[in-house]
């Protein structure tokens, strides 16, 4: 008799307790995402196109789930420091400042290991979305990958003498051209990433080198300070083909290239805080950026986008040049495992 | 002339709620003050993030002492506050003796030219003198450059003293304002008398003048070094990408870290440290105050010097003003509004000419994020100004009417924020609504932004309403006191009115305050409470050179009619004020 009063309060406790989320449906999101009417991604500026992508971008949103919505663009920090901040946020408690997460894989291993971002059944909710695109798991979708490399003006830096690569930013014969005048990220996974190819005494023997040619940083999205000549040359950005691909388009001189061979990637990633104030605007929207139609906006004004959507200008990319593109699980890993004092001393010879 | 019954209210109660309001008021104010100081010392002794659970420790303190790259940061931060002092200080001091002491034609004009500096955003000039002095990109290089045939532009804003120069131009406006008060109150007496005696103009300066005012000088300068030593705008926007980082910048990348999470213990740490040097700094700030009472010579209210006769000199003092006017607003309005016309930044030539469209205006029009933006700048100037003029009137009120005891420690409190950097109440209210969001949830609400606003600017406040207070007499209010009349109707019948000039003065000063700051709105600012300096800065910061650009202008031109409209006002009310 006991027994069957246990199974019963069991019974009893499991359907009064809400419905774990991997068991949400999108009718359900869609419902309540009625009710928060608004979505908010912090990030630079320029971000999917920025003011012009995002009115796309939810006009799109508007067709796809049939219902009208704010999605907004607030400019703010770097992907680190965006982090930075919803991890502080959660730790006090406090409700996101951004409903949605974009950055790459250095940045989303903190997130992971911080427990930061909310469990979602992604490929499970959304017809579109597959497996391969959970990067990390029931947490983040790839939105875009780019390689990462160099970015120049070709008016400040003549054909002859421009670099090749990332050992060519530090070639005495070359190097006197961007000596001191040199932008470099204003954060150091760009050589980390690197050390996975280089190994960790290279990569220092290298930022030691290069610390000498720095003339000041520069944040991803800051392209237009090389297209105008304030800086003739930034060291390492996330997408230099693209930002090149725009840039050009305007008729700038500006010139791209991977810096590394072979070429370090980033997989750029969208996710929902634990905390965001909108939960259900934000994964409609992030399942929304995986979606053809996305990825064209995208396209259009960052020339940015994923090569697991089929038909993209990536997707094309890798499968005309037959890439083989490093796993992004096998990154992530890299980055758990990461070497802190390698932060430490990079961190310490470049930004210091 | 109207005249006006006061009548007692019957019948009296046993406590007097009039009064015990305005201590109220007061007290929480100046609790306010006091709270957010003690946060700063509280979180240097803390390590991790708000909710995190830590114990006492003196971590912070040790490592910041023990990194070099502190004392790197605190000796350009006092070699830009220096160069910031030299520039601002004398050119506010020529503009001062020019306007008050000569008789250059045109006065009116040329404090006019002046105060609109003011009214200007620092961070709008800064982005402009980088596409005018930057070496690679600015149009002045480039023009000397080819007019010289030059391989190298001769002039360098990315640097150090580039970032001083800057903000001692953009700061010279108040330096002319605080000496030019002093060159105003100065009696003339001496300087008549070495004119007669047949003295040189200049030895009069050297030997007369200037020691008469050095306390306004002496004070100038140490206002002009905690607001540099604060400062963000310049910093931030020249400074950051150039590797250029002073006290404000540091503690920006400390809050908003590249690697890992806020060091809020480290910044509390480096805060403390400036506030106990801020502290020390207002010794030597109120001995120059106390000491300008010594130079001061009764005489006759009528008593008027004659002006020095400037001759054709006045070509050369207005040459002067002029290339001040063009240098620190008319060439950097004009660099901004050429770069939001354009698709990217480019040097004038005939082929940028053929690209230039309006069609970042055009979708301007159409943000809402940036019309929100403005909803809270506007927002802000009206609720904060009214504010501090109601917090600061009680305060005041207590300090130079009633006899309360602690009345001195409450003037003491009140004039606080002065000396602190505001970017540390900025960093200690944020720490705060984040330690607190769970009960009130205050975290990234443009409230936040008000009480941090109102705190900083108190100390301006009753400073001025101090000032016009004391030279209410007492006989009004006490025959008002005799009659049964509250305190409440005192103040609102009876003081109010007789300073009412030095209420405007304050609400419109803090009201163009609150629309010109950055500082600690980009500490605390979300995508709630973004004003619009820091969605300028936003974009700025995001790479959107263009779009900073065209927003700012759009700012201008929209505020400005406002703006000066205010100023003229204040500016009559003042007029009004110092002739009655």
């Amino acid at each position: 008799m006991s027994n069957v009063i246990l199974v019963l309060c069991l019974q009893a406790l499991l359907l009064a307790a809400p419905a774990p989320l991997h068991a949400q449906k999108l009718e359900q999101i869609v419902t309540e995402a009625k009710k928060e009417g608004e979505v908010t991604l912090v990030a630079s500026a320029s971000t999917f196109g920025g003011k012009k992508g995002f009115a796309e971008l939810e006009n799109l949103f508007a067709k796809r789930y049939g219902f009208k919505a704010k999605v907004n663009l607030t400019g703010g920090p770097s992907f680190p420091q965006v982090a930075a901040r919803i991890i502080t946020e959660q730790k006090a408690g406090a409700k996101s400042s951004t409903d949605l997460y974009l950055g790459s894989d250095g940045t989303y291993v903190t997130m992971h290991q911080e427990k930061a971002l909310e469990k979602v059944n992604w490929s499970g909710i959304f017809p579109w979305v597959t497996k391969e695109m959970e990067i990390f798991p029931q947490e983040s979708l790839l939105v875009y990958a780019s390689f990462h490399g160099i970015i120049y003006n070709s008016n400040s830096i003549p054909k002859d003498k421009a670099p090749k690569s990332y050992e060519d930013l530090i070639d005495p014969a070359l190097s006197p051209t961007w000596a001191g005048k040199m932008a470099i990220p204003s954060y150091i996974h760009w050589l980390v990433r690197v050390s996975s190819i280089w190994g960790r005494e290279k990569v220092l023997a290298y930022a030691r080198k290069l610390a000498p040619l720095v003339g000041g940083r520069l944040r991803q999205g800051e392209e237009e300070r090389i297209v105008s000549g304030e800086f003739p040359i930034m060291a390492s950005t996330g997408g230099p083909l693209e930002a090149m691909w725009k840039w050009q388009a305007k008729g700038a001189p500006l010139v791209g290239l991977p810096g590394s061979t072979p070429a370090t990637s980033s997989y750029y990633q969208l996710s929902v805080p634990r905390n965001s104030a909108h939960p259900n605007m934000a994964k409609l929207f992030v399942a929304l950026m995986t979606t053809r139609e996305a990825q064209a906006v995208m396209e259009k004004h960052d020339m940015r986008s994923s090569y697991l959507v089929d038909g993209t200008l990536m997707a094309k990319y890798v499968k005309n040049n037959k890439l083989k593109l490093q796993d992004p699980k096998e990154l992530n890993e890299v980055f758990q495992k990461e070497d802190t004092s390698l932060d430490e001393e990079l961190t310490k010879i470049l930004l210091k | 002339m109207s005249t006006q019954v006061l009548t007692a209210e019957q019948p009296r109660s046993l406590f007097n709620w009039s009064k015990l309001s305005l201590v109220g008021i007061a007290g929480f104010a100046a609790l306010s003050i006091l709270v957010l100081l003690a946060m700063i010392i509280w979180m240097s002794l803390h390590t991790g993030v708000p909710g995190q659970v830590s114990a006492y420790t003196l971590k912070n303190y040790v490592a910041l002492l023990a990194d070099p790259y502190t004392y790197r940061v605190m000796t350009t931060t006092l070699i830009f506050a220096a160069i910031t002092i030299a520039v601002s200080v004398p050119l506010g001091f020529i503009f001062a003796w020019l306007i008050e002491r000569t008789n250059m034609p045109y006065k009116a004009v040329a404090m006019s030219v002046l105060s609109i500096g003011i009214l200007f955003p620092t961070f709008l000039k800064a982005m402009g003198w980088v596409f005018l002095l930057h070496p690679r990109i600015g149009v002045i290089n480039i023009f000397l450059m080819q007019l010289f045939g030059l391989t190298k532009a001769p002039l360098n804003i990315a640097t150090v003293p580039g970032i001083g120069f800057v903000q001692g131009m953009t700061l010279t406006p108040l330096a002319y304002v605080m000496i030019s008060a002093a060159l105003r109150s100065m009696n003339p007496a001496l300087v008549e008398a070495a004119s007669v005696h047949g003295v040189s103009k200049w030895r009069t300066l050297v030997r007369i003048e200037l020691p008469l005012i050095w306390p306004a000088l002496f004070s100038a300068v140490i206002w002009m070094l905690t607001v540099a030593i604060a400062a963000f705008d310049v910093p931030g926007v020249i400074g950051m990408a150039n590797n250029i980082f002073t006290f404000s910048t540091a503690i920006y990348f400390m809050i908003n870290p590249n690697e890992g999470l806020p060091r809020y213990g480290l910044s509390g740490a480096y805060g403390s440290i400036m506030v106990g040097l801020s502290l020390i700094l207002m010794i030597p700030y109120f001995r120059a105050l106390k000491q300008s009472h010594r130079y001061q010579i009764i005489s006759g209210k009528a008593y008027q010097s004659r002006p020095v006769e400037l001759g054709h000199w006045w070509l050369v003092a207005w040459g002067l003003l002029g290339a001040y006017f063009l240098l620190a607003f008319v060439l950097p309005m004009i660099a901004i509004f050429w770069v939001s016309l354009l698709p990217y930044v480019q040097a004038p030539s005939w082929q940028a000419l053929s690209v230039i469209s309006f069609e970042r205006y055009t979708q301007i029009a159409v943000d809402d994020a940036l019309l929100g933006a403005a909803l809270n700048t506007v927002l802000l100037m009206v609720v904060v100004p009214t504010a501090i003029v109601i917090i600061c009137s009680a305060i005041s009120w207590i300090v130079t009417r009633s006899r309360m005891r602690w009345r001195v420690v409450l003037d003491a409190i009140a004039f606080l924020p002065h000396p602190v950097p505001h970017l540390l109440f900025a960093l200690a209210i944020a720490y705060l609504a984040l330690l607190i969001s769970n009960v009130v949830p205050l975290y990234g609400t443009i409230f936040v932004l008000m009480v941090v606003y109102v705190v900083c600017w108190i100390s301006f406040g009753t400073r001025v309403l101090n000032n016009s207070m004391i030279q209410v007499h007492r006989e009004l209010e006490e025959a008002a006191q005799v009659g049964g009349v509250s305190t409440f109707r005192i103040l609102a019948k009876v003081i109010v009115p007789l300073i009412k000039p030095g209420l405007v003065y304050t609400w419109i000063w803090t009201s163009l305050s609150a629309y010109r700051e950055l500082t600690m709105a980009v500490f605390l600012a979300s995508p709630k409470s973004q004003v619009l300096s820091t969605y300028i800065w936003g974009q700025w910061h995001g790479g959107g050179l263009g779009d900073a650009a065209a927003i700012a202008i759009v700012m201008i031109a929209v505020m400005s009619p406002l703006v000066t409209g205010f100023w003229i006002y204040a500016r009559k009310l003042q007029h009004v004020a110092s002739s009655a």
